[in-house]
């Protein structure tokens, strides 16, 4: 119901403080593509939900294995990967605000190797990398669990048998570790993705979509046309942009996920 | 395979329309028609309980003389909040009865047709004392003979620093500045430098600023004389001389002389951080918790004079409520002469019987009226409320994002800067 009610009023022009409403059609969304904005925002978008879920798989599946070993303390670690994820994203964000300003704890670090001080928050594509990164540090601890659950779900007889076969450490972990967990980091994939499209608070504390639109992503830029521009029209076309892509992206992977996942078919 | 492509597509946008499928939720209250007693919601954004108190006290005294009315509900959210909220419950046709509002907002709202002309309800109540209201304070909520909007609270920004730091450079208190008639930017910086030199401590906090609040700025701004745009909010005034002297101004502070945060960078005035501040009167409680001495001072005067800023908040009625009339009779219960007597203990108020010293000092409870009457004769003298455009969300939005872009970055060239600014918020001016 709300999605139609979005639909609806993406295909208006709405006077939010008056209430008036008229029709424009595809106006909203054609004002948005040729806008000065749209592109950049829309580039962003792509750029984080690519880096943070090809990123974010890889880590968890990284820490997951080392975290699968039987040694002594381990889950000291494992409880360690996980408690940020129990902080919320705005006490996080903030946090690392404080570490990344200008001559902040971070600078203090570099400093030591004599690099000039970095604008951390104040560029484009290191920006954007940086959101990523505090993004990644607060969110992998949930998929470091998924995908240790995954791990110790692999038949053990299995790998035991290719270790008979003369099977080496690699050749086990490509062959038998990655075709069981594979069900596993699929849904975690998909799911970090469709997450990924919805960045927000981390965005509006550490950068406020800044310098100027730089590191504006799409669901900001709806909270900006929505709430601070009182353009509910423009808003909602967005909102059904992003919409569409998610849908479009998950699909797409759902799609090919024969081929990303063993015994899909069977 | 492409039939099971479209199928899952299919499916997953099914599943998004299901997802989405939680209705919006109504709106409260009855239409009082009736004949039934109607509750009233009031928004504003107080914190502070004493505040609260005193606003249900009202209400209870108005329901009181009011048959008609069961309850007056006072709701607190924040300033930003109340920006998201309100618009939100407008366009959705279910907006409280009445609110604080900017000042900034004005315009927007009544080229809306947001808000009640209380003018009829506020001449007719007993003992308002119409005449009483300072006209020049009415003026961004008067059309013609309507009136949108009452405002009860005139807060300006000034200047809160710490005596200690200026006392251990050897430096003149500023208050004797003030008093001497030489307390302007230039000798402010002059200051600020050596402050930081000798204490390693910020110069000065543009207090909520953080290069995304151009409104912060305005004491600079009016201290060079220029103005975002023009009178009627029609034509960009960005690219001025005078803007382009007080962006200058901002950027050699910020950049070469480092005497106040660069952006991303965080300082704290009430920790002892800095050795100044500029913020609204109304942050004088934070002084009882600091460590240091200190005093306040109008803020500093420039080639454009003395320009004191004052923000502005009036009471308003939403002409999309469902009980207009006795929204509006609120309204003039909340700003006739006794409760603006009793809320100027916390807003310098706006009727001219209550414009001096004392009643500022009531309103200041951790100032003396001694350090209050140079900041209220520049109010009275030099006053001047943030400049309104017609579209005003909009533009702020813009104006914000522009100047975080090109102005604000150290290797920007000012002038370019800002008619690259012009160039952004021209589109959304009335012109």
């Amino acid at each position: 119901m709300t999605t139609v009610q979005s639909i609806w009023l993406s295909l208006n022009s709405i006077n939010a403080l008056s209430g008036a409403t008229k029709f424009v059609g595809m106006e909203n969304y054609v004002n948005l593509v040729t806008g000065d904005r749209f592109p950049l925002v829309f580039t962003n978008t792509v750029f984080f939900v690519a880096a943070f879920s090809i990123l974010n798989i890889a880590v968890a599946m990284g820490i997951a294995l080392l975290l699968n070993n039987r040694l002594r303390g381990v889950n000291i670690f494992r409880a360690a990967v996980f408690i940020p994820a129990l902080v919320t994203m705005v006490a996080w964000a903030l946090v690392s605000r404080f570490i990344l300003q200008p001559e902040g704890l971070l600078d203090f670090l570099v400093s030591f190797t004599g690099a000039e001080e970095i604008p951390w928050l104040r560029s484009r594509w290191l920006t954007l990398t940086v959101i990523v990164f505090v993004q990644l540090t607060k969110n992998v601890g949930i998929n470091v669990l998924l995908c240790l659950a995954g791990l110790q779900a692999v038949d053990r007889e299995l790998l035991e048998a290719a270790e008979t076969d003369g099977a080496g450490r690699w050749a086990r972990f490509r062959h038998v570790t990655i075709p069981q967990v594979s069900p596993t980091l699929f849904m975690v994939f998909l799911l970090t993705v469709v997450a990924s499209f919805k960045v927000f608070e981390v965005i509006l504390i550490l950068t406020n979509g800044g310098p100027g639109y730089e590191t504006n992503v799409l669901s900001f830029m709806i909270y900006d046309e929505a709430f601070r521009r009182h353009d509910f029209g423009e808003a909602s076309a967005l909102a059904v942009i992003l919409l569409l892509m998610i849908i479009v992206v998950s699909s797409a992977l759902w799609a090919i996920r024969k081929k990303l996942v063993y015994a899909e078919n069977d | 395979m492409r039939r099971r492509i479209i199928g899952a597509t299919a499916l997953v946008a099914t599943a998004a329309l299901v997802a989405g499928c939680a209705g919006p939720s109504g709106s409260s209250g009855g239409d009082g028609s009736s004949g039934e007693p109607v509750e009233l919601r009031f928004l504003l954004w107080a914190t502070n309980p004493d505040q609260l108190a005193l606003f249900d006290e009202l209400g209870e005294e108005f329901v009181a003389a009011n048959d008609d009315v069961s309850k007056v509900t006072f709701e607190s959210v924040t300033l930003s909040d109340l920006n998201t909220l309100l618009p939100t419950w407008l366009a959705s046709n279910s907006p409280p009865d009445a609110s604080w509002l900017p000042v900034e907002s004005s315009i927007e709202y009544m080229n809306a047709e947001a808000l009640v002309d209380l003018n009829p309800t506020l001449k007719e109540a007993d003992g308002y004392d119409y005449e009483d209201l300072a006209d020049r304070m009415q003026e961004p909520w008067r059309e013609g003979d309507a009136q949108f909007g009452v405002p009860f609270s005139n807060g300006p920004l000034i200047m809160y620093y710490n005596k200690d730091l200026f006392a251990q450079s050897g430096l003149e208190d500023p208050s004797a500045a003030v008093e001497a008639g030489t307390w302007d930017w230039d000798l402010l910086r002059e200051d600020l430098q050596k402050i930081s030199a000798d204490s390693g401590k910020t110069g000065l906090i543009f207090d909520a600023f953080e290069f995304k609040n151009w409104v912060r700025m305005l004491p600079l701004i009016r201290a060079y004389g220029g103005t975002p745009w023009d009178e009627g909010g029609e034509e960009c005034l960005m690219d001025s001389p005078e803007m382009e002297a007080a962006y200058t101004a901002l950027h050699e502070m910020v950049y070469d002389e480092k005497i106040t945060p660069r952006p991303g960078q965080q300082a704290d005035f009430w920790g002892g951080g800095a050795a100044t501040t500029i913020a609204y009167l109304g942050s004088n409680g934070l002084l009882a918790d600091v460590d240091f001495e200190y005093g306040v001072v109008p803020t500093p005067a420039g080639p454009g004079g003395a320009g004191q800023h004052v923000g502005q908040s009036a009471m308003v009625a939403y002409s999309a409520g469902k009980h207009t009339d006795a929204a509006a009779r609120l309204v003039a219960y909340l700003t006739n002469p006794e409760s603006m007597r009793k809320l100027s203990a916390y807003y310098p108020p706006s009727r001219t019987s209550l414009l001096n010293a004392e009643t500022m000092e009531a309103s200041a409870p951790v100032l003396d009226a001694a350090q209050l009457e140079p900041i209220l004769t520049a109010v009275l003298e030099n006053g001047t409320f943030t400049p309104v455009a017609p579209n005003n969300a909009e533009t702020t939005a813009a104006l914000n994002a522009a100047l975080d872009q090109f102005v604000y970055g150290e290797d920007a060239d000012i002038p370019a800067a800002l008619q690259q600014v012009c160039a952004a918020i021209q589109p959304t001016l009335g012109g």
